[in-house]
């Protein structure tokens, strides 16, 4: 969907407005950070200490009648080489209630809506709602952030209890507009040509067990794009496919909490390189999460975080061997330890802190063709503090 | 001996748990829920009630004990899972915050006199011309 239809629907709902809607809700958060990812691009390329750590969001929702609620946000991020900074419209969409019942609801949402099938998808970018400042790259690739945080189009939500416990089914189906930047991202910097996504098909299933405390997922992604070569430059036209499957847990108790997401991921690159070049790989990775209450205003946690860029490939020797060693093995993993601390100072307000060990560049960006001048060591390290306020 | 000795112990190191009462708006047609509709109630999923009406819910701050003892007693979760859920559902877009108020008194207040208003009360309150719903 186009910003100038985004445009239009904002303008038709307003007219939807009914004499049973109620006010506007408002809510926001600001937070500001300061990172440093030393021997890694991840950040910035001089792997000094950083400020571009910044989240700021402000959304708005209103009740249009019964059975029609509208909702939008407007972000800006600062991530620095994490993923395109800037102002975005992260979503903004109509909120249709067709099943509203006791035991069962279903929703329907048009427009720019948030991925709703990962465990932390639909707030990544809200310090607040985030175990740890920069999530588990095997999962949440921040280089894909703006592909994976929303989409242009329909999805469907339902939710279901029944005497096995509570189901909660997602689908959508829908495309994200990519930058020039993101192309870059993802590519690499010295491609000129533009990049479309033509479709992301997702669908996903939560089962909380009646009495119980943990929760199962699993969820399916299917995504096509294209990229279209512009004159004169070293690429050719290429098509790239990534499909995913994951299976997620989590675990609640009152003092503490563990969450897993593990998965496997098949991309295929038709082209690109050479017109007839064609590689497919299956990556896979997961990662374990665990938040341990101190008390009622600290908490600390600790992650473990798995990537394999190719389950066939798990160091990386094939990747050196095929480009005669032009690319070292590390960038065929990442794997990392992080510990963190969080402390609310006051209602709203927090602050975080973290470190992470990172062993390999498999999730640095750009994805396909590696800045190796940067990324010359295969082991890393990253630190962030963040204060972050929300209303 | 040994029972009554055990019986003083569990009574002494114990903290006394305030039992907790669900009220609603005395024109909400329901005598009883689940704990899996008051849930779906109280995570804001479900908006409306049988007769069409919109839900509004009344909640104290996360740190009141008797919202503690709400979440645990009768929705069976931690009071941290629902504020996860509503920060979810208010910074994605598919749902709201529910009201929150500072003491009981108002919550009672506000439940009373709003049409659709769900929200709790300590067990041994005093009858204020609220439906009290059971949870079974």
């Amino acid at each position: 969907m186009s910003k100038r239809s985004l445009a239009v629907l904002a303008v038709f709902l307003g007219g939807l407005n009914t004499a049973s809607a109620q006010e506007w809700q408002w809510h926001g958060f600001l937070s500001q950070g300061m990172i440093q990812a030393d021997k890694s691009n991840f950040i910035n390329q001089s792997g000094k200490p950083s400020i571009a750590l910044t989240e700021l969001g402000i959304n708005g929702a209103k009740q249009l009648s019964p059975n029609f609620r509208l909702a939008g946000q407007v972000v800006y991020l600062d991530g620095g080489n994490r993923y395109p900074s800037g102002l975005k419209l992260d979503y903004l969409f109509l909120d249709w209630a067709l099943l509203n019942q006791l035991d069962w609801q279903l929703n329907a949402y048009v427009g720019r809506f948030k991925n709703q099938h990962w465990i932390h998808s639909s707030t990544r970018d809200v310090p607040l709602t985030r175990p740890s400042i920069v999530l588990p790259q095997s999962v949440y690739f921040d280089p894909f952030r703006d592909i994976a945080v929303s989409s242009d189009g329909l999805a469907l939500k339902s939710s279901i209890d029944t005497s096995f416990g509570n189901f909660a089914l997602n689908w959508s189906l829908g495309a994200t507009p990519l930058s020039e930047q993101q192309t870059k991202l993802l590519l690499g910097d010295r491609v000129d040509g533009r990049s479309r996504q033509k479709y992301v098909h997702q669908a996903s299933a939560f089962w909380q067990p009646e009495m119980s405390h943990w929760t199962f997922g699993v969820s399916l992604l299917d995504s096509e794009f294209s990229y279209r070569d512009a004159s004169a430059e070293l690429f050719y036209d290429a098509d790239f496919m990534v499909q995913r499957f994951m299976l997620n847990a989590q675990y609640h108790r009152e003092r503490w909490q563990l969450a897993s997401e593990l998965f496997q991921e098949r991309m295929d690159i038709r082209g690109f390189i050479a017109p007839e070049f064609a590689i497919a790989q299956f990556g896979q990775g997961g990662y374990v999460q665990g938040i341990y209450q101190l008390s009622a205003d600290l908490r600390i946690h600790a992650m473990a975080d798995y990537f394999v860029a190719n389950k066939d490939d798990r160091r990386g020797k094939q990747l050196m061997a095929m480009t005669q060693g032009e690319i070292p093995d590390y960038f065929g993993f990442q794997h990392s330890l992080s510990v963190g601390v969080s402390r609310d100072l006051a209602p709203r307000v927090r602050v975080q802190l973290e470190h992470h060990w990172v062993h390999g560049a498999a999730r640095l960006a750009p994805v396909v063709v590696p800045d190796l001048i940067t990324n010359r060591h295969s082991h890393w390290q990253l630190w962030a503090l963040q204060l972050m306020y929300w209303f | 001996m040994f029972k009554y000795l055990l019986f003083f112990i569990v009574c002494f190191f114990t903290a006394p748990v305030q039992a907790v009462q669900v009220i609603a708006h005395p024109s909400i047609e329901l005598h009883h829920l689940s704990p899996a509709q008051l849930r779906a109630l109280f995570s804001m999923r479900q908006t409306q009630w049988p007769d069409g009406s919109a839900v509004r819910v009344f909640v104290l701050s996360s740190d009141h004990p008797l919202h503690q003892n709400f979440c645990k007693e009768q929705l069976r979760m931690f009071p941290y899972q629902l504020d996860n859920i509503w920060n979810r559902l208010s910074f994605s877009g598919i749902g709201s915050r529910p009201q929150q108020v500072a003491t009981e008194q108002e919550l009672i207040e506000l439940v009373q006199s709003t049409p659709g208003g769900i929200g709790y009360r300590a067990g041994n309150a005093n009858d204020t011309g609220v439906r009290i719903i059971e949870i079974r």
